[in-house]
């Protein structure tokens, strides 16, 4: 198969394809200053410091944080939510979440209260996938609570989550949001929000390669214990991890070629705008709701509201397994998606489609109104045999 | 290149940071700031640490110190660097430096003296 003629609609999972300047990026690394960054004094090793400088920066000024120290560098979100909540969490601390979570967050969650370190409030989101915020409310007031951990955006149905409204409830606790699904996709101003600690990723709609993610901290003096010790290339006469920012949270030979990529990518959906890339998805949404909301046999989860829900929508056909849907559309019409249950049990179980799972079609920036078109007319040939 | 060399290297003011990040933050405000300066590795008779250093002429020694703390770069230490070796009278801790400025350090320790 021609990879120009195949429809991807699986941005929820990573984008594709990179923007040139993306590649571009990640080539010019590895041809010219492929040296490990802040660890030698050579001229090759301090162009690779200042290139993994420039991606932080990069990343700080996309968020609205005013120092770049408070973006940690981690492999993907899921290292980034581990880090914030493993980092955090001691005996005894109590925690609130909601039922739309992913496993990067529940699986965690559920090891320290199985292993009865925590205690864990799972707050019930409604069947389109909202955030029950009087629920939450109540789960805050009934106790002292450690950490807050909501989504942006549920992977499954696309429901986005009021972070505003959200941040009211805190109180004292840490509010631990996963960005995963919105960074790139929907505006995040950090300068204008309460949230202590967002984990995105880099290979989503931020537009970068995999194996780049980070946690963003508020006032970078929140008490967290590193995932990883190790060599940071700074304080080496001393056995012991250094405490400041980032070195702190960061050992090892990072992904420089990776990150010089998604400060490309950064480029690219800032150039866009990402106001701008946010009505394109919300018009193809529009046109792929509708065209979903006509077909017989066809079941769509989620707000079904486009102004509620990033641009993924998850569907089943009755009479028909997702994981055969999207085996059809794959072989027969070239369309990429996403079925099953998207790593996130919970959450299906909320919507109601657990355990069979849905087919999850999930467009990005680079997805054309030809792109739905193609994707109504195969489900309408699939649901019409 | 970054960096806008300086024509004598003999003698001069060597800021010591903390972590590669607060060298490339330097870098980056000393250049918007034009005062030229080299990175340079931290000098062993200055410290055991294997990072780098920021390298002035010694008459912008007071601006460029100015312009680091206002944009948030934890100095460590500063050293008067002269062509017989460092100066220990040209020495500033870092703790009085960074008194009155905010710090993301979690605890705060000044080592490197010797």
């Amino acid at each position: 198969m021609e990879a120009g003629s195949i429809i991807y609609l699986d941005h929820a999972a990573t984008s594709f394809p990179k923007p040139d300047a993306v590649k571009q990026a990640v080539l010019d690394y590895l041809d010219r200053y492929s040296a490990n960054p802040g660890r030698s004094a050579h001229s090759l090793s301090l162009e690779a410091s200042r290139s993994l400088f420039d991606a932080r920066e990069t990343i700080a000024d996309f968020f609205h944080v005013n120092d770049s120290r408070k973006v940690i560098f981690t492999r993907n979100v899921t290292e980034s939510l581990n880090l914030a909540i493993y980092g955090m969490l001691r005996e005894g601390d109590r925690v609130v979440t909601t039922s739309m979570e992913h496993n990067s967050v529940m699986r965690p969650l559920r090891d320290l209260e199985e292993r009865g370190i925590i205690r864990l409030t799972v707050v019930p989101s409604s069947p389109e996938g909202f955030a029950d915020i009087p629920g939450i409310a109540r789960a805050m007031d009934s106790g002292p609570v450690r950490l807050l951990v909501v989504n942006h955006a549920s992977n499954v149905t696309g429901t986005l989550v009021d972070l505003a409204r959200v941040s009211e409830l805190k109180g004292s606790a840490f509010l631990l949001v996963d960005a995963a699904q919105t960074a790139g996709s929907i505006p995040i101003d950090l300068a204008s929000l309460e949230v202590d600690l967002l984990a995105f990723t880099g290979h989503k709609a931020l537009q970068g390669p995999q194996g780049t993610g980070g946690l963003i901290l508020k006032t970078g003096k929140e008490p967290l214990t590193p995932l990883m010790r190790g060599g940071t290339g700074s304080h080496s006469e001393f056995e012991q991890q250094p405490d400041f920012l980032p070195d702190r949270y960061e050992s090892g030979t990072p992904n420089g070629c990776g990150f010089a990529g998604l400060a490309a990518g950064i480029h690219v959906v800032e150039e866009r705008g990402v106001p701008a890339i946010r009505e394109h998805e919300k018009l193809l949404t529009e046109r792929l709701l509708s065209g979903l909301l006509g077909l017989d046999r066809v079941l769509v989860f989620g707000p079904r509201d486009p102004e509620k829900q990033t641009a993924v929508v998850s569907i089943q056909i009755r009479g028909m397994s997702a994981s055969d849907v999207g085996f059809q559309l794959d072989r027969e019409f070239a369309v990429c998606v996403r079925t099953g249950l998207h790593c996130a049990p919970a959450a299906h179980r909320t919507i109601g489609s657990f355990p069979q799972g849905t087919v999850r079609i999930s467009m990005g920036m680079t997805n054309t109104m030809d792109d739905v078109e193609a994707v109504v007319e195969a489900l309408t040939c699939i649901v019409s045999r | 290149m970054h960096c806008v060399p300086i024509k004598n290297q003999g003698s001069g003011s060597v800021f010591v940071l903390y972590s590669i990040h607060n060298v490339m933050k330097a870098e980056k405000v000393l250049k918007t700031e034009e005062i030229p300066f080299d990175t340079i590795p931290v000098p062993k008779e200055i410290s055991p640490d294997c990072g780098m250093a920021i390298l002035t002429a010694s008459t912008d020694k007071p601006r460029a110190r100015r312009v680091l703390t206002e944009n948030g770069i934890d100095i460590k230490g500063i050293y008067l660097k002269t062509t017989s070796g460092y100066d220990e009278s040209g020495f500033e801790s870092g703790r009085e430096i960074m008194n009155d400025t905010k710090q993301l350090r979690l605890t705060q320790t000044v080592t490197g003296s010797g």
